[in-house]
C-alpha cells in the first residue's frame, strides 16, 4: 500500500510494495495518468487557476492603460501605476512563480530582495532631494561665469 | 558512483544502487548528480540556487529603476515630453504577447510535472515564439526612434559631416531633394530598414528550417542539433512577423491619426515623425535642441526638445535593452530545454531545468510589468 498525500489517494497495487524503480516507475506513471494534478515532487498548477491568473493579468494590462491614457490624475497617477503594476507583479510571483506553494526560505530570499532593492531606491533618493539644492547652485554658477 | 548503500532514503532508491555491488552503475539514473540523495533533494537545492540568482537579478534591475526614479524626481518634464515618442499600441501589445508567453511557460512547467512530453514542447515552442515576436517588435521600436534621432545623449547617428553638433534632424531635409514632409521620409526610412531585417531573418529562418530538416532525416540521431535549427528558424521567423505586426499597427495608428482631433492619442504618439518643417537648432552647443513641430492640419501647440532628453532615452535604452538582453537569454534556455524536451530527458521527477527556466522567464515578465507603464504611461 502506498499513500500519495497530495491527492490523498492509496494505492493497493502489488507492484508498489516492491522496491524495485522500474516497477514503482511504471506504477507512478499509471498513478499520473490517472490522477491528473499528480506530482511526486512539487505543487501542480491547475489549468483554471493558470488561466483565471492571465486573464486577471490582461485585464489589469487594460485598466492601466485605460487609465494611464485616459484620466488625469496628476501626481496620484504614478502611485496609481504603481499600485496596478505590483498587483500585477503579486499575481504572476505568487501563482506562476508558484511562491505560494513554495519553501519559506525562497519566499523569504525573494523578500529579502525587495526589502535591499527598497533601502537602495529609498536612500538614493534621499539623497538626491536634500543635496539638488546645492548641486542646482553649482550648476548655475558653472553656466553664468 | 557512489555505490554505498543509504539508509537515508528509506523509500526511495534513486541511484538504484540498492542490492548491488561496487561498479553496477547499470540502474542509475542519469540525470540525478551523485551528491544528492533524491530526486526531491535535488530539485530543491537548484530551485533554491535559482532564487539566490533572481534575488541578483531584482537588485540588479533595481539599480536601472533608481537611475529612473532619481532623473524622473529631478526633471519630471524631460519625463512628460518624452512621454509622446512611445507608442502605446506597441507596447500594449508586446505586454499582452510577454503574459502570454509566461502563461505558457507555467502551462509547460505542468506539463513537464505531469510527464506530457508533447504538451511540454508545444508549450516551450509557443514561449520561444512570444519571445522572438517580443523583440521584432521592438526591432520596430527602435529603429523608429533611431530614425526619429531619438537616442541616448552623445550619439548621433545620422551626422555626416564632422561639425557633430549642428547636424541632427536638418539632415533628413538636406538628403531628399524633393523636400517631402518629414513625417512621410521618416516612415520611409523605418520601412526600408525594416524591410532589410525581415529580408535578413527570412533567410535565416528559411536556411535553419531546411539544416533542422535536413539533420532530422539525414542523421536522426543528432535530433538535439536538429531541434536547435529548428528553434533558431522559429524565432527568425517570429521576428519577421512582429516586425510587421508592428508596421500594421503603426498605419492602424497612422490612419486614425489623421481623423482624429490634434489632441488624440494617436496624434501625440505620432509626433516623433511628425516634424513638418524644419527643425530649428539652437546655437547651445551639446545639445540638440529642436524647436517648432507641428504635424499636416493639427494645431499641436509648439514643442521643444528639452535639453536632457537624451539623457531620457540613456535610461530608456539601458532599461529596455537590457531586458531584451534577458528576453534572448531566456530564448537561448528556452532552445536548450526544446532539445532536451524533445530527446524525453524530463519526467515527473526530473523537471528542475524547466522549472527554474520558468522562473527566470517569469522574472523577466515581472520586469517588463513595472517597465511598461513606467515608459510607456505616465509622462
Amino acid at each position: 500500500m502506498k499513500r500519495f498525500p497530495q491527492c490523498g489517494c492509496v494505492a493497493s497495487d502489488d507492484r508498489t510494495n516492491g522496491s524495485n524503480r522500474k516497477q514503482r516507475n511504471v506504477f507512478m506513471a499509471a498513478h499520473a495518468h490517472d490522477h491528473a494534478e499528480y506530482n511526486p515532487i512539487g505543487h501542480v498548477a491547475s489549468k483554471p487557476m493558470l488561466l483565471t491568473v492571465f486573464f486577471l493579468l490582461v485585464g489589469l494590462t487594460a485598466l492601466t492603460i485605460w487609465q494611464g491614457t485616459q484620466l488625469e490624475l496628476g501626481t496620484w497617477e504614478l502611485i496609481i501605476v504603481l499600485v496596478i503594476a505590483t498587483a500585477k507583479a503579486s499575481l504572476v510571483v505568487l501563482f506562476f512563480m508558484h511562491l505560494r506553494y513554495d519553501k519559506p526560505l525562497n519566499v523569504f530570499a525573494f523578500l529579502s530582495s525587495l526589502l535591499f532593492m527598497s533601502l537602495f531606491i529609498g536612500l538614493t533618493l534621499a539623497d538626491a532631494v536634500n543635496y539638488q539644492p546645492e548641486v542646482s547652485a553649482k550648476e548655475e554658477d558653472a553656466a553664468s561665469p | 558512483m557512489s555505490a554505498t548503500a543509504d539508509p537515508s532514503t528509506a523509500t526511495a532508491d534513486p541511484h538504484g544502487t540498492a542490492g548491488h555491488g561496487h561498479g553496477h552503475d547499470d540502474h542509475h539514473e542519469p540525470f540525478l548528480a551523485h551528491h544528492f540523495e533524491s530526486w526531491q533533494q535535488q530539485f530543491d537545492a537548484g530551485k533554491l540556487g535559482v532564487w539566490a540568482f533572481l534575488v541578483q537579478e531584482v537588485l540588479f534591475f533595481s539599480g536601472l529603476f533608481c537611475a529612473y526614479a532619481v532623473y524622473r524626481m529631478l526633471h519630471p518634464e524631460v519625463f512628460e515630453y518624452a512621454d509622446q515618442f512611445l507608442s502605446v499600441p506597441h507596447g500594449a501589445f508586446n505586454t499582452v504577447v510577454l503574459l502570454f508567453s509566461s502563461l505558457t511557460m507555467a502551462w509547460g512547467v505542468r506539463c513537464a510535472m505531469l510527464g506530457q512530453r508533447n504538451g511540454l514542447i508545444g508549450c516551450l515552442a509557443v514561449t520561444l515564439f512570444c519571445a522572438a515576436l517580443f523583440l521584432g517588435v521592438k526591432a520596430y521600436e527602435y529603429s523608429e526612434k533611431y530614425h526619429a534621432q531619438l537616442i541616448w545623449a552623445g550619439a548621433d547617428p545620422l551626422t555626416v559631416s564632422p561639425s557633430g553638433m549642428q547636424a541632427g534632424a536638418g539632415h533628413l531635409l538636406e538628403l531628399d531633394p524633393e523636400k517631402r514632409a518629414v513625417g512621410e521620409q521618416l516612415e520611409e526610412r523605418l520601412a526600408s530598414t525594416l524591410h532589410y531585417l525581415e529580408f535578413g531573418m527570412g533567410v535565416v529562418g528559411l536556411l535553419t528550417l531546411a539544416a533542422a530538416v535536413g539533420i532530422y532525416y539525414a542523421k536522426p540521431e543528432r535530433i538535439g542539433l536538429a531541434v536547435v535549427f529548428g528553434a533558431i528558424s522559429l524565432s527568425a521567423i517570429a521576428i519577421v512577423i512582429g516586425a510587421m505586426a508592428s508596421m500594421g499597427i503603426h498605419h492602424m495608428m497612422h490612419a486614425s491619426g489623421h481623423e482624429a482631433t490634434a489632441d488624440s492619442e494617436a496624434e501625440a504618439a505620432h509626433m516623433a515623425e511628425a516634424e513638418d518643417e524644419p527643425p530649428v537648432h539652437t546655437a547651445t552647443p551639446g545639445t540638440a535642441e529642436i524647436a517648432g513641430s507641428t504635424h499636416g492640419a493639427s494645431v499641436k501647440a509648439e514643442l521643444s526638445r528639452p535639453q536632457r532628453l537624451g539623457t531620457f532615452f540613456g535610461i530608456y535604452y539601458a532599461m529596455t535593452g537590457v531586458h531584451a538582453l534577458h528576453i534572448l537569454g531566456g530564448m537561448v534556455v528556452l532552445t536548450w530545454l526544446l532539445a532536451r524536451a524533445v530527446k524525453g530527458h524530463f519526467t515527473p521527477n526530473y523537471f528542475g531545468p524547466v522549472d527554474y527556466v520558468g522562473l527566470y522567464w517569469h522574472l523577466v515578465d515581472l520586469v517588463w510589468i513595472y517597465l511598461f507603464p513606467l515608459l510607456y504611461l505616465i509622462g
